[in-house]
């Protein structure tokens, strides 16, 4: 080949057009060539001239190579190696929870989180049983405004009380609120969203302009008004009161997701297989807004746990002589103890951050374990 | 015997707009389409993208509404109004994307058992037992049980898509393009065996495609699908020796030919059929842009030739 353009470059012009045409047949014969050859190199008989036969002694055996991807999760030790597998040889699926555990293993910041997160509750939850509210929370004029010493571990406030035993009292009730809101608020909201987007069309509209009407209502006006006016509310009652506006959010975002993910094939395919509806959004449509829901879901724990310490704050939660984290942020509201007695609130601004980080990094580990291509263990 | 006939189907979607959202008019997806398929055999559905054949496809399965006509499948008449007849375990279909129509959420044994489970009680080890027979059947190792979608290639993939499909013994399989997004290598695999399932199963297939070279290795019968409407049916030799309708030629015209002997021959060809195909083209629709209605030429080859004076 590079002979031939040497020498057609070479030639002078009058050659040239002649020797074009030359170098075309001669390629031409060359092509020819080349393709018999193929026909007949590799194994002496010719190929078949329909391209979809030959392959049809294709036995269709499964290729080394094509999925050595292994799955360490599913398969036990040694398993893997021993080639063929019969019925009685099969690999044990692995449970689900199972999984979970082994992701939230696997990341440590998660099982770190996890530990923190646990060690807090069960301690905070462990030592209410033990400690008197009302003996907290009785104003002790002789021990106003105490630093850290022996006897209050973390001090008082400005009516002696102890902040010790107010953090982990707040720290409960602020936990409790924000986990019964958001089990109540996400798990409606996932029912309404799901049902809402996979089955579209007039029950889609119908169920979304309620959803409009909640969102227009003022929810922290609704519920200032609700404290203020009821004479007594515990902490089941104020979740109910928040959750009854903090689920359109989730509702919304579900439904966008189930909307797109019912126009995908495999929802079609099990439509076809003959799953009836509630089997399909169960078994096929939910697990795939697992992730987005249990991002959702901590997100909103840990946006719960601010709510409500901010209506605390600002004074429309619970009163003070029922502390929650809230509470004891409001201290700081006065700049005398923001400044100079940081006691009183720095241990409960801590504790928020820690719990939130917390609930944060267990739920990305979560989510991670509900797609199967993001897993790490 | 002909096991499913679709009797002047018509799916029709409104377009809606103006002020008060009113029906504007109707996009034709599917309009007057009428295929006898016999029981054994395989018929194969060709035409540009919108031409309506996964319309027609999904319209027989039920996934589709449909605005006027009749599916006959066995004898038993598939779109009555008020109770539905159950025909979903003798009706399957294979899906185009191989990607999308497997959860991805869901292992092999989970997805191909699925269709067991809605029809057959069975025990833990009679299921797994029947979805290990279906992953031989289809070629996949025994090891695939409890792996995820995403282990596997593009052909594994289309091959679980196959077992899920016949794991109820069906009569019919719709195959909506199963091979078209799938690379050339293994477009032949798959096409080969699941012509050698057809085989084994007696299975009767409608088979979706916009590839005649697919369909010509594929079907005993074709039909040519253009905006909506037949243009051309009859047996694969028909469509391929005699084409009638321009646009059938056009369409034949346009398979790639390997022999380089032959280039020159098929380029001036399929010159002198496109200048045809720009000429006379609109007097094979009528005013409307329709193909006209079938005509018989022959006992088994119909077209849509223009009415003639």
């Amino acid at each position: 080949m590079d002979n031939k353009d040497n020498r057609g470059r070479m030639g002078r012009g009058r050659e040239e057009n002649r020797s074009e045409e030359e170098r075309n047949e001669q390629e031409r014969v060359r092509r020819r060539e080349q393709i018999g050859d193929r026909e007949t190199a590799s194994d002496g008989r010719p190929r078949a001239k329909d391209a979809f036969e030959a392959r049809s002694d294709d036995e269709h055996r499964y290729e080394k190579g094509d999925m050595d991807m292994s799955v360490k999760a599913d398969l036990p030790h040694g398993v893997a190696g021993h080639g063929a597998l019969d019925s009685k040889n099969l690999p044990k699926s692995t449970p689900g929870w199972k999984i979970l555990i082994q992701e939230v293993i696997a990341d440590k910041l998660a099982l770190f989180s996890l530990i923190i997160f646990v060690l807090i509750t069960s301690y905070v939850f462990g030592l209410t049983m033990f400690l008197d509210r009302q003996t907290i929370v009785t104003v002790d004029l002789f021990a106003i405004n105490q630093p850290p010493n022996e006897e209050f571990r973390l001090g008082t406030d400005y009516g002696g009380r102890d902040i010790f035993g107010q953090l982990i009292i707040g720290t409960r009730n602020s936990l409790a609120i924000g986990i019964l809101v958001t089990i109540m608020s996400v798990g409606f909201g996932i029912a309404y969203g799901v049902i809402s987007g996979y089955f579209g069309g007039q029950i889609d509209n119908m169920m979304m302009r309620v959803v409009d009407f909640f969102m227009v209502l003022p929810f922290l006006m609704i519920i200032i008004v609700f404290v203020t006016i009821s004479p007594s509310y515990d902490i089941f009652t104020f979740s109910l009161i928040m959750a009854a506006f903090l689920w359109t959010g989730t509702a919304r975002l579900v439904r966008s997701l189930a909307i797109q993910e019912k126009e995908l094939d495999y929802i079609n395919a099990s439509k076809t297989l003959g799953s009836s509806h509630m089997k399909i959004i169960f078994t096929q449509l939910m697990p795939n807004l697992v992730g987005i829901i249990i991002v959702n879901s901590t997100l909103s724990l840990a946006a719960n746990i601010g709510i409500e310490s901010g209506l605390s704050f600002i004074g429309f939660g619970f009163p003070e002589d029922y502390p929650s984290l809230g509470t004891l942020m409001a201290y700081a509201t006065n700049s005398q103890t923001l400044q100079h007695r940081w006691w009183i609130w720095v241990p409960a601004a801590v504790l928020i951050l820690l719990l939130m980080l917390c609930v944060r990094n267990i739920g990305e580990a979560l989510r991670r374990a509900g797609d199967a291509r993001q897993r790490q263990a | 015997m002909t096991l499913l006939e679709i009797k002047d189907l018509k799916v029709h979607y409104p377009i809606k707009g103006g002020f008060f959202n009113t029906v504007k008019d109707y996009v034709k997806a599917v309009d007057g389409v009428s295929i006898n398929i016999p029981e054994g055999t395989s018929y194969g559905l060709v035409g540009e993208s919108g031409s309506g054949k996964t319309t027609t496809g999904k319209a027989v399965m039920g996934l589709n509404h449909i605005t006027g006509g009749d599916i006959l499948f066995d004898g038993r008449k598939l779109n009555t109004s008020g109770r539905k007849v159950d025909v979903r375990d003798d009706i399957q279909m294979i899906f185009q994307d191989p990607y999308s129509s497997l959860n991805a959420r869901k292992r092999v044994i989970d997805i191909v058992a699925e269709p067991i489970r809605n029809y057959h009680k069975q025990s833990k080890n009679e299921l797994m037992e029947a979805v290990l027979d279906l992953l031989d059947r289809v070629g996949l190792p025994r090891d695939a049980l409890y792996k995820y979608p995403h282990e596997f290639s593009g052909g594994q993939r289309q091959r679980i898509g196959v077992a899920r499909a016949i794991a109820l013994n069906p009569k019919l399989i719709i195959a909506d393009e199963p091979v078209s997004a799938l690379d050339v290598s293994v477009q032949a695999q798959v096409l080969n065996f699941m012509q050698e399932i057809q085989r084994d199963m007696n299975l009767t297939m409608m088979f979706i495609a916009h590839d005649l070279g697919v369909v010509r290795h594929m079907c005993q019968h074709i039909g040519i699908m253009y905006q909506g409407r037949l243009v051309e049916e009859g047996t694969a030799e028909d469509i391929f020796s005699n084409p009638q309708h321009i646009y059938t030629k056009r369409l034949i015209a346009a398979i790639p030919d390997t022999n380089v002997d032959r280039i020159e021959r098929n380029l001036e060809m399929r010159q002198t059929v496109k200048t045809e195909y720009d000429q006379n083209f609109s007097d094979y629709l009528d005013d409307g842009g329709r193909a006209f209605p079938l005509q018989s030429i022959s006992e088994t080859h119909r077209v849509a030739l223009p009415v003639k004076g």
